[in-house]
């Protein structure tokens, strides 16, 4: 066969398309794709694992048709990877032949060349028919994805945890699939047109394989973020607009069906479908001898709904509380204005909604039972002992040589041996918290001896930039003890991210305030030290997201992506994670100053005037970056809560009309683009602007809910309400915790869920089931339960709230123990008496909130009784 | 900073020879990346190590990784002395094997 040359002028002039081959090929299809990609003026080479010859010649499947290949895939360096534009997998039985492994630990060449491709988003990956075959011992590449693939191999590829699509072809960002030989044209016609829609390159920084434990609920991420980039979600052409062609293509030839999809519709409008949901709705109407009940939801829909025999009802419960029946008090329940959620079925030929399930959320209306003034310290008591029990066991001694990031639902350890620093650090956070809320000394036990832990076994004390940083973590499988320098986590990898340091202080502050112990305020100096020197941009402010593991730089060309780039959480993560806890613990002006300068920031560069969103990811000079990896242009709902929430904690600190201002824009706007008002709770990921035709913004990944934003919300919602007494912030603050704490508390093993779907139900797939990884262990949810508590009784409620401190001997400076629960407006809670080893005490500060500790040789308990003071503001 | 790969039986020997701080760090690192063997036992001979800073920590910390992930054993071979206070200081010698010579080094992992 000749040389076919490329077209010169062709669009993809000087791009290179990569084909593995070997024997037993499709011959139509390999002859299609030399002439196809050269008539649009790529270059197109063959590589195969030689075994150690110059070249090997292939026989087709068909015709038997010789093929001679002299490229190497084994000699394909990470240069000549990343000069390839596309990496395809063909049909026929190459990639059976390409997958076989001498060593069978051990990935076959052709397997580790195409994994690290999928670690290269700008290398587009194509497999097509029976290609996905070469992916299989490496699941992780396509799990959560988008694809098609051959007929005979749909329960291989939804077994690598793929998500299986009827159609022809499949575009999920970087990865294009179709579904046999015969569709090569349509398969080539898009790779074509995806290689030259791509931008002109930047210079890519090849990942490492992504590491078995994917980043589970990053603040930043989710948990099924495909690694893509951006790309259109199909071509619509290609995939709908072919004939359905139903050639058998290669070995044993099943029919390929079109691969259209049906017209989404919505759910009530989808013809003759029963569709069961839940409506959150307030009752307007009851008529006992219909059993009809009107409710209207949060956003003024009505909903007629009819009681059916078979209905039952329940009063909301904390966790640890046995399930309170309500059936039997319907008619006393169901009066106008009382809040509660239905579960139920519409019928397509009914205009009622069928109650099959009622949630109540107190005893009489506007009474829920999250406002009684004990409901969050029974939380955070329950979770507390959940994550004690499943770490360390009932009672028994606490050793973080035990500890395990990963929990299985019930809390039971899985085979994995990984303690990752940031999980331990909230755990910390949450014993710490737990205990001020409680009392209860094993809860600090837990707290104390996890912070010693990361101090012996996570911390690099670096002696010559006089600076700490924290490892990613310890893997200690075997009893050994591996530590794990950078990052482990695809986002991250082979970087310090800002953000694992910044939760690596969350667990040790929180125990500060509780402790003084200058230990950890040795460390929580260091680290921030390492920030101001190594991740601060000094011309233009703000800190980036990521530095070089051996340089310490923000701007070193290994880190991809992730170079001289600042994002939410580089930028203002630090306010709740750690600064304002400081600060509180502290009083300190620096501290002050830094969470000054956050919020500046925050206020200058998040908000856009392109979406109701703010901006979450940015290059050095502040403008933004919408090519980031999964974020691209979205929102992360929670983070806009997030910033709403600590802008008014700010206004305790260093007070400025932007910051209420923006806070309540945010408060007032965000109902409406990232709630959900007929069901409840709030979204997660969703897209920053609306796609030619839309009025509503496209949610990214799924209509989930995710436990941390709930709190955001709630939390949120709370000091806007506490600090306006708006009524309207105030519905908002109860409708999101009605919704949490009705559908998220685990009655059955403790703890939280990580997500539940739109209508509350509990999603356990994959890293979602978990209990302790990433975020999850007990950090948000505790944080809830301590600031919950702290402003419904001191802010909304007008009740006092008693906390617990333990402060070690060489504690605090100057021995004044500070014991402001929050950030809170100044002279809205005084310090009403104080206690300490049971005993009252009197060297206090009643306004200044401040305690002068004695001297003492051991560790002294303190309780603090804190009271609302002064007028609460006006209702508006 | 200067680096020599040799042979000891099945054993890589990389011997560094210099002052491993910010300023060689990087390109200690990249050059390391390349000599050290996939899947083999690897022994860095720090004898000639004049001077350790925390970057050259790191670079070790990163090296230790790479062998491990190939499942490869390393271990170092006389630490001088300054490095030795400060990696123990600082947990290193816990996940190290750390022998007292190039050819203590070899046994260790030829065993």
């Amino acid at each position: 066969m000749g040389d076919i040359q490329p077209w010169d002028g062709g669009r993809l002039a000087g791009r290179t398309i990569a084909i593995l081959m070997e024997g037993d090929f499709v011959e139509p299809e390999v002859h299609y794709y030399q002439r196809r990609f050269a008539e649009e003026g790529a270059h197109t080479e063959f590589l195969t694992r030689l075994w150690g010859q110059r070249e090997l010649t292939f026989n087709g499947h068909e015709y038997q048709q010789p093929f001679t290949v002299n490229g190497d895939l084994e000699a394909v360096d990470e240069e000549r990877l990343r000069a390839i534009d596309a990496l395809i997998v063909p049909s026929g039985m190459v990639s059976d032949r390409l997958r076989y492994s001498e060593d069978i630990d051990a990935l076959a060449p052709a397997t580790r060349l195409l994994k690290r491709a999928f670690a290269i988003p700008t290398v587009l990956k194509g497999i097509i028919c029976h290609g996905m075959w070469l992916a299989s011992p490496i699941p992780d590449v396509v799990r959560g994805r988008r694809v098609t693939c051959h007929n005979n191999l749909i329960g291989d590829v939804r077994n690598m945890g793929a998500a299986y699509t009827d159609q022809d072809i499949v575009v999920d960002g970087d990865l294009v699939t179709a579904r046999t030989a015969d569709h090569c044209h349509l398969f080539a016609r898009t790779i074509i047109d995806l290689v030259a829609a791509r931008r002109a390159r930047r210079p890519s920084w090849t990942k490492p394989p992504v590491p078995a434990v994917r980043r589970i609920e990053t603040e930043p991420a989710t948990a099924l973020a495909p690694a893509g980039t951006r790309a259109p979600a199909t071509t619509g052409s290609a995939a709908t607009g072919a004939p359905a062609t139903t050639t058998p293509a290669t070995a044993n030839g099943s029919a390929a069906t079109n691969g259209s999809a049906p017209r989404a519709v919505t759910a009530l409008t989808r013809p003759g479908v029963v569709v069961s949901d839940l409506v959150a709705g307030y009752v307007t109407r009851y008529d006992a001898d219909s059993e009809v009940v009107e409710l209207r939801t949060s956003d003024g829909w009505p909903v007629r709904t009819r009681l059916t025999g078979t209905v039952s009802a329940e009063f909301l419960r904390n966790l640890g509380d046995p399930r309170i029946d309500a059936s039997a008090h319907l008619p006393e329940l169901l009066t106008p204005g009382r809040q509660l959620f239905v579960h139920g079925l519409f019928y397509p030929d009914d205009d009622a909604f069928d109650a099959k399930r009622l949630v109540f959320l107190g005893r009489r209306p506007e009474e829920y039972d999250f406002e009684k003034p004990d409901w969050w310290v029974r939380q955070i008591q329950e979770l507390g002992r959940f994550y004690r029990r499943a770490q360390f066991g009932s009672g028994g001694p606490i050793d973080f040589a035990d500890y395990r990031t990963v929990l299985r639902l019930g809390g039971e350890k899985a085979d994995h041996h990984i303690q990752e620093t940031d999980t331990i650090s909230r755990l910390v956070y949450g014993m710490s918290s737990a205990y001020m809320l409680t009392g209860d000394e094993d809860f600090l036990d837990v707290a104390e001896q996890g912070a010693k832990y990361l101090r012996d076994h996570m911390r690099f004390v670096d002696r010559d930039e006089d600076v700490v940083y924290w490892y990613h973590g310890i893997d200690v499988t075997g009893g050994g003890e591996r530590k794990l320098f950078t990052s482990e986590f695809s986002d991250d990898y082979d970087a310090i991210p800002m953000y694992e340091q910044i939760y690596a202080l969350a667990g040790p502050t929180q125990l500060y305030r509780v402790t003084g112990d200058p230990r950890i305020s040795a460390d929580i100096e260091g680290t921030l030290r390492l920030f101001q020197r190594f991740f601060r941009d000094e011309e233009r402010g703000g800190y980036f997201s990521h530095i070089d593991p051996i340089t310490l730089s923000p701007h070193h060309e290994t880190l991809g992506t992730n170079r001289s780039r600042k994002n939410w959480n580089s930028v203002g993560d630090h306010a709740p994670a750690y600064l304002f806890n400081l600060f509180l613990a502290t009083g300190d002006d620096r501290h002050a100053a830094m969470l000054e300068e956050t919020f500046d920031l925050i206020v200058e560069h998040l908000p856009g005037t392109d979406s109701p969103f703010v901006q979450e990811r940015f290059h050095a000079d502040w403008s933004p970056d919408y090519t980031w990896d999964w974020q691209q242009n979205r929102a992360v709902i929670g983070h806009n809560l997030k910033i709403a929430w600590n802008l008014m904690r700010m206004m305790a600190v260093r007070p400025k009309d932007k910051y209420r201002k923006l806070a309540d824009h945010i408060g007032r706007t965000m109902p409406e683009f990232g709630s959900d008002r007929q069901r409840g709770g709030w979204y997660d990921v969703i897209e920053r602007t609306l796609g030619a035709g839309e009025t509503r913004h496209r949610l990214t990944w799924h209509n989930r809910k995710a436990w941390w934003q709930q709190e955001q919300a709630i939390l949120a919602y709370q000091i806007l309400a506490g600090h306006t007494g708006d009524q309207e912030f105030l519905r908002q603050a109860r409708e999101a915790a009605a919704f949490y704490n009705a559908f998220f508390l685990d009655h059955d093993e403790g703890g939280v869920y990580f997500n539940v779907l739109a209508d509350g139900t509990p999603y356990l797939l994959g890293t979602e089931r978990l209990k302790g990884s990433h975020s999850m262990s007990m950090c948000h949810a505790a944080e809830l339960c301590y600031l919950a508590a702290v402003y419904e009784r001191l802010l909304l409620n007008d009740e006092p709230l008693t906390l617990w401190f333990r402060p070690s001997p060489g504690g605090f400076t100057d021995r004044v123990l500070r014991v402001a629960p929050d950030a809170l407006p100044p002279g809205r809670v005084r310090l009403d008496w104080v206690e300490v080893d049971g005993r009252p005490y009197s060297a206090f500060d009643p306004l200044g909130l401040t305690v002068k500790l004695p001297d003492s040789e051991s560790p002294l308990t303190v309780r603090a009784h804190l009271a609302p003071a002064g007028d609460p503001p006006a209702t508006g | 900073m200067q680096l020599a790969k040799y042979m000891q039986g099945d054993v890589t020997v990389i011997a560094l020879d210099g002052r491993l701080d910010s300023g060689t760090a990087t390109r200690v690192q990249q050059d390391l990346e390349a000599l050290v063997p996939e899947g083999a036992p690897v022994l860095l001979d720090l004898s000639r190590v004049s001077y350790m800073s925390s970057a050259g920590l790191r670079v070790l910390l990163l090296v230790y990784r790479q062998a491990n992930d190939s499942g490869a054993r390393i271990a170092l071979a006389a630490v001088p002395r300054d490095a030795y206070e400060i990696m123990a200081a600082t947990g290193f010698l816990d996940f190290f094997t750390v022998s007292d010579s190039v050819a203590d080094g070899v046994t260790a992992l030829s065993a």
